[in-house]
């Protein structure tokens, strides 16, 4: 007990005798505030950010890489078209679930209801771009098989979430 | 404090001021409209009128696919050559209403009677499974027995197999057993 005593006490005083503590405290307040700011700093590509928009096409109108778009009526999530998928295929290295959850969103190009399915692609970590979060056809969590809150890769081998795609499947007549 | 620090300190302290608004990301946007031509409320599925085939894709097909094959992974059975062995057993007629998938959908009771009768059928999803005689459901059949929920889902499933197998059915619906 000595010994441990003895021990701490000279390595106390040891870190009191070579270090000032205005120092240390202004070092850390520093190194605390420039650390919080360096993701800002950090030279990061951040081109995925100002993906052009894409010219609308006849029938099809709007930009896919925007929440505002026709066909993610009802998405809830990360948008494939921002990382690297695109509106109807997952980026690469990703796995489309094929259990997924589908509901209906009007073309205003035609006024016509199509029938979209939301699926999740899996397998890689969150894409994190272009959230988005509309319900125009989504049901309460009650009915799971119509909900967006659910994460669908639990029909994929990995269960990680990656993004969402709009399958369109057909006219909703 | 030396000049240098301080200058450093308050580049640092204005990075760190700037950083949540830089950051900062509400979900869902507050600033975010539907659509252009999304505007107008979307017509409930029990009042849109759609054919049955349009609500099976809305209502089922997500976990039992286009098909029917369903998805075991996810304890959703196969349906397509399968489905109609629930007829041949005491209790099967029931259980098709019952099932969460039908008793819980947002469908009324006549869509969900003409919707089990366009999966019962010989060149639909019951296929070969569908026993000689087949009497359709109605709406209002559907509606008492859908009013009766199901107290435990595997053991009743469980226990019409059971009874399938005991006629020498093969149980091809794809579930694990």
């Amino acid at each position: 007990m000595k010994l441990l005593d003895l021990l701490f006490e000279r390595s106390s005083r040891r870190v009191a005798d070579t270090t000032s503590r205005r120092k240390l405290l202004s070092r850390l307040g520093s190194l605390m505030v420039v650390g919080a700011a360096l993701p800002l700093l950090l030279p990061i590509d951040r081109t995925s950010k100002a993906l052009a928009a894409e010219a609308p096409k006849a029938g099809d109108p709007g930009d896919p890489n925007s929440c505002d778009y026709w066909r993610y009526c009802s998405i809830d999530g990360f948008l494939c078209s921002c990382c690297g998928g695109t509106v109807t295929a997952c980026p690469p290295g990703a796995e489309v679930s094929q259990i997924t959850w589908i509901g209906t969103c009007r073309n205003p190009g035609d006024g016509k209801d199509y029938i979209i399915s939301y699926n999740d692609c899996c397998g890689k970590h969150s894409c994190a771009q272009c959230a988005c979060t509309r319900n125009d056809s989504e049901e309460p969590l009650y009915r799971p098989f119509n909900n967006n809150d659910v994460n669908w890769c639990l029909g994929a081998k990995s269960h990680v979430y990656n993004c969402t795609v709009a399958v369109i499947r057909g006219v909703a007549v | 404090m030396g000049g240098a620090l301080r200058t450093q300190l308050l580049l640092g302290l204005l990075c760190l001021i700037a950083a949540p608004l830089a950051l900062a990301r509400a979900i869902p946007d507050p600033q975010q409209r539907p659509a252009p031509g999304n505007e107008r409320p979307q017509v409930p599925i029990a009042a849109a009128g759609y054919s049955t085939a349009v609500n099976y894709q809305l209502q089922c097909a997500g976990c039992h696919q286009g098909s029917g094959q369903g998805s075991p992974a996810n304890d959703t059975p196969r349906m397509r050559g399968f489905v109609g062995n629930f007829l041949k057993v005491a209790g099967g007629r029931e259980f098709l209403v019952r099932v969460p998938g039908i008793s819980q959908s947002a469908l009324n009771n006549a869509q969900l009677a003409d919707m089990l009768n366009w999966l019962l059928t010989r060149d639909g999803m019951a296929g070969d499974s569908l026993p000689q005689q087949v009497q359709p459901y109605t709406a209002e059949e559907v509606r008492a027995i859908r009013s009766v929920s199901i107290l435990n889902l595997p053991d009743t499933r469980a226990g019409l197999i059971k009874a399938m197998q005991a006629q020498g059915i093969v149980i091809e619906d794809g579930m694990p057993r």
